[in-house]
């Protein structure tokens, strides 16, 4: 008998904090369904600071990630049979659609093209549904299970790969493969123990730069705001992310470490953030005792922790 | 006052949001950056300024939170 209702078990909704896009979270979210946690798929997003408020990315592409944590990430177009057979295998669809079309998307829908991501997991044809993980808005760091309707989904789909959005392939399968060896430590040794030790010394470095900028009140400070901007926030999503990997975070001590690191930068990012928006550069100096004391708690809690997590390196490559 | 908080901070909320005094501010659709904006309209439109730990939206609970922190900083204003 033709199965008519079907969904994949251990799909888990990423909901945690921003990251890269859409398309990052609906991966981690079908891959918790091969068992992978979302920890080892973070581990290939960190930023690491470079001197003059500039940041490296090291990271890993669909392909790299894939060969090291044991899955693929399949380009294609699908109709309907397609991702009814693909659910019926276990493997989660990523969906591309156009917002414009698909009513799930209020603040979007009938208003502007808006290319997004959406995992579909399962599907009931008695009543015409889909299963996916969505978020609830633009920018909503809510990530949950709803469900949409086949019809709807597919023409979003569908109008994906025609103008204004224009893409050639419309869906990416998750697919199962078998791992080789151990994923975190290929991370790490991908990285480089030594990587940690040099982004420590830029930080600080940074950081005392942006001391200084407060402390001088002149023009610099406005120059430099957008790239202080960029890098404050690359810095807070990157501990943000180092927050919830349980190898740096083995013990309540470092995970509060870290916890306020992110708390201090997202602080920071809020105050440049707020000077921007008002054009007021004096703001910063205005508050700058109690900014600068959130520096310095900043810069001891960054130096214990890089070398927390450069030692834990050190043991991970060792195994 | 009350009221042109709650209708400021609606207007950045990506969503129509139903806002009340006791509502969580985690709860509405509003990021970290629209936080700022609607902290900026609220200082324009009552010539205080909130302090630098105010401009995190994860410092703040709910929406009377900030409502009484602006009443306070008025009321210090009008003192001066």
């Amino acid at each position: 008998m033709k199965r008519i209702k079907n969904k994949i078990e251990g799909v888990r909704p990423f909901n945690l904090f921003t990251l890269r896009s859409c398309y990052y979270y609906q991966t981690v979210a079908g891959l918790a369904s091969f068992g992978i946690p979302y920890e080892n798929i973070l581990m290939g997003y960190l930023s690491f600071p470079q001197k003059n408020f500039q940041i490296e990315k090291k990271s890993f592409s669909d392909k790299e990630m894939g060969k090291i944590w044991g899955y693929k990430s399949k380009a294609c177009n699908l109709s309907l049979r397609g991702f009814l057979r693909n659910i019926d295998k276990h493997n989660p669809v990523i969906a591309g659609i156009d917002c414009f079309y698909v009513e799930s998307r209020p603040e979007a829908y009938r208003k502007k093209h808006s290319p997004h991501w959406i995992l579909v997991h399962g599907y009931d044809l008695d009543i015409g549904i889909f299963d996916v993980v969505e978020q609830d808005y633009s920018n909503s760091y809510k990530y949950t299970e709803k469900t949409i309707s086949i019809s709807n989904l597919l023409y979003g789909n569908i109008m994906y790969r025609r103008p204004p959005i224009g893409r050639k392939k419309a869906c990416r399968v998750l697919i199962k493969k078998r791992i080789k060896g151990n994923g975190i430590k290929k991370i790490l040794e991908r990285i480089g123990r030594g990587s940690f030790e040099q982004a420590q010394k830029a930080s600080e470095a940074n950081l005392e730069t942006l001391k200084t900028l407060i402390l001088q009140q002149n023009a610099s400070i406005q120059e430099k705001s957008p790239e202080i901007t960029a890098y404050l926030k690359e810095m807070k999503y990157s501990f943000s992310i180092i927050k919830k990997i349980e190898i740096f975070t083995d013990t309540p001590e470092k995970a509060a470490r870290i916890s306020f690191i992110v708390a201090a930068y997202s602080n920071l990012l809020s105050v440049f953030w707020k000077m921007e928006n008002k054009k007021d550069y004096g703001f910063a100096f205005r508050y700058k005792d109690n900014i600068i004391k959130k520096i310095d708690d900043l810069l001891i809690a960054e130096y214990v922790t890089y070398n927390d997590i450069s030692e834990g390196c050190k043991c991970w490559l060792k195994q | 006052m009350k009221e042109k908080i709650i209708k400021i901070i609606q207007e950045e909320c990506a969503l129509d949001e139903e806002i009340f005094e006791d509502t969580k501010l985690e709860r509405l659709s509003l990021d970290s950056l629209s936080f700022i904006e609607a902290m900026v309209k609220i200082e324009n439109e009552f010539d205080i300024e909130f302090d630098f730990e105010q401009t995190d939206m994860s410092n703040w609970d709910k929406v009377n939170d900030i409502i009484e922190k602006a009443r306070e900083l008025c009321d210090e204003k009008n003192k001066e």
